[in-house]
């Protein structure tokens, strides 16, 4: 069942809606949420919370694409029973994913935050646009889908080494393109 | 910097791109892109018909074309077809419409039955055009009764106009590549004080990096081969891990890798926590040891394997020229 028809069950307020959705993203969910959460049962909730979640949403909104809306929900569902699990608690796999990341990052005082992740966000997705779609792609799940580099060298059949050959490399280039944008002060 | 911000950066990420990586299946590409310093093209140009003359041609390509593809590719004659090691590469044709080109290339074995439908360019091309451009090739059909091979070239590039010339070089290429997923047939009873050794890593995936690592001691000669060119070498504890070693044999010359899951006794495949990887003695193998976490009891688990391996390497200098037209 396309995109669009399950959008039209949830408009019609058919419970069809929530197994043609179980259906076909279930398993997707599941892997977001275990890859933040590596726990079966807690990705469970949150994959079900999520569902609940759209049933209420939707109507009103309409949203398009529809997968990237569900994932970003679960995603979100995910984050939340995270920190509520580990209390700012560091080292899970999750933050380690993240620490990657945070190194070619900038950090600047806390007023400048709200407004510099808006920004950095657009930059980063104009960046990413620029990527070859591979790059793009690795960036994407390893990053926003926490896939682990093994799960990405298997689903992408490359070699583990490969895949984080090309995620340094990425990286690399985003830490060379925000330097040169002014992201980082000079000292 | 602060986690809680990289969330809400990450959180504002294109639902295209999240949309795009959901549903991406990979087919081997790759992106090129060349860049030039154009306030040398005065000097090539002038410089050009000597180097010519007085260099061997190809290395004098390169170099003109390091400085002024522009001009490299002009001064290229064309040639639409190559035959080297029985294998012939041709252009079937090459279209441009605004600023894309598509390009249709044609391998072909007229010798033997190297060409076949798991054929892959193992990244060894390269794609020279006239200016800065990206390009990507992936392979889109396969004839047997002609043993050929067709691969799709698309190039953008801002600059690119009817009748720039396009130069598609390889180098060698893989093919009879094969897929191995099945259950391994292998006890799972790790030593709980097994030999092991230091290495110097090669590479390491989901594991915090040091140059060396404590792995397992196995004698290959003593391992268990699923598939031609993986060795199961053996199992033990190591700082509270299950490690299994892998080897893949001859890794740059058939890109032979894998994966090895655990089985829960509810037949829930349970991926590694990570992996490390080194050299053999040879230098042309890796070793793999993959890392798990350690279950109550091991009573009902098992090993599943993921090989992909690949007995045939083909190798040759294939280059042709062709322009592009409307």
């Amino acid at each position: 069942m396309n995109d669009d028809e399950i959008i039209r069950l949830f408009f019609n307020r058919s419970e069809q809606a929530i197994n043609a959705l179980t259906e076909k993203y279930r398993p997707v969910c599941m892997r977001i949420a275990h890859n933040i959460l590596h726990n079966e049962s807690d990705a469970e909730e949150c994959v079900n919370d999520a569902f609940l979640s759209l049933w209420n949403s939707i109507p009103p909104k309409k949203p398009d694409p529809l997968s990237s809306y569900l994932f970003r929900v679960v995603r979100n569902l995910a984050l939340k029973c995270l920190r509520y699990n580990t209390a700012q608690k560091r080292n899970n796999s999750y933050d380690l994913v993240l620490d990657e990341l945070a190194e070619i990052l900038p950090s600047k005082n806390t007023a400048e935050n709200e407004f510099m992740a808006t920004e950095l966000a657009q930059e980063i997705n104009s960046f990413l646009l620029r990527q070859d779609t591979l790059s793009r792609v690795l960036f994407v799940r390893r990053y926003w889908f926490c896939d682990s580099v093994t799960a990405l060298a298997q689903d992408m059949n490359l070699s583990t080494n490969r895949v984080s050959v090309r995620l340094s490399r990425t990286r690399k280039k985003l830490y060379s393109h925000l330097k040169k944008e002014g992201y980082f002060y000079e000292s | 910097m602060n986690h809680n911000i990289l969330e809400s950066v990450m959180d504002a990420l294109s639902p295209d791109f999240v949309k795009e990586a959901h549903t991406f299946h990979r087919k081997r590409t790759i992106g090129k892109i060349l860049t030039v310093a154009a306030s040398f093209a005065l000097f090539c140009a002038v410089s050009a018909p000597l180097l010519l003359t007085s260099l061997d041609v190809q290395a004098a390509y390169h170099f003109l074309y390091s400085v002024s593809p522009q001009i490299a590719q002009t001064l290229k004659p064309i040639q639409k077809s190559c035959v080297d090691n029985g294998i012939k590469m041709e252009v079937l044709s090459a279209k441009i419409k605004e600023h894309e080109a598509k390009i249709l290339l044609s391998l072909q074995d007229l010798t033997e039955n190297r060409i076949d439908e798991t054929t892959d360019l193992f990244d060894s091309y390269s794609i020279h055009s006239p200016h800065d451009s990206s390009a990507s090739c992936s392979k889109i059909g396969f004839e047997e009764k002609t043993k050929t091979t067709t691969f799709l070239v698309t190039i953008q590039s801002k600059g690119i106009i009817e009748g720039d010339k396009i130069t598609f070089s390889l180098h060698k290429f893989l093919s009879n590549k094969q897929e191995f997923h099945a259950p391994l047939d292998i006890l799972i009873s790790p030593s709980s004080l097994p030999q092991t050794k230091s290495v110097t890593l090669r590479g390491m995936s989901n594991m915090d990096w040091t140059d060396c690592y404590r792995v397992l001691d196995l004698d290959k000669a003593e391992g268990y081969s699923p598939v031609n060119g993986v060795t199961l070498l053996g199992q033990g504890i190591v700082d509270e891990t299950l490690r299994i070693q892998v080897h893949y044999s001859d890794i740059l010359k058939t890109d032979n890798h894998g994966t090895v899951s655990l089985v829960s006794p509810t037949g829930e495949k349970i991926r590694c926590l990570g992996s490390l990887s080194f050299w053999d003695e040879e230098h042309s193998g890796s070793f793999e040891e993959y890392l798990f976490s350690i279950p109550n009891s091991w009573e009902g688990y098992s090993l599943y394997g993921d090989f992909y391996t690949c007995s045939s390497l083909t190798q040759g200098n294939w280059q042709i020229t062709f322009p592009l037209n409307e």
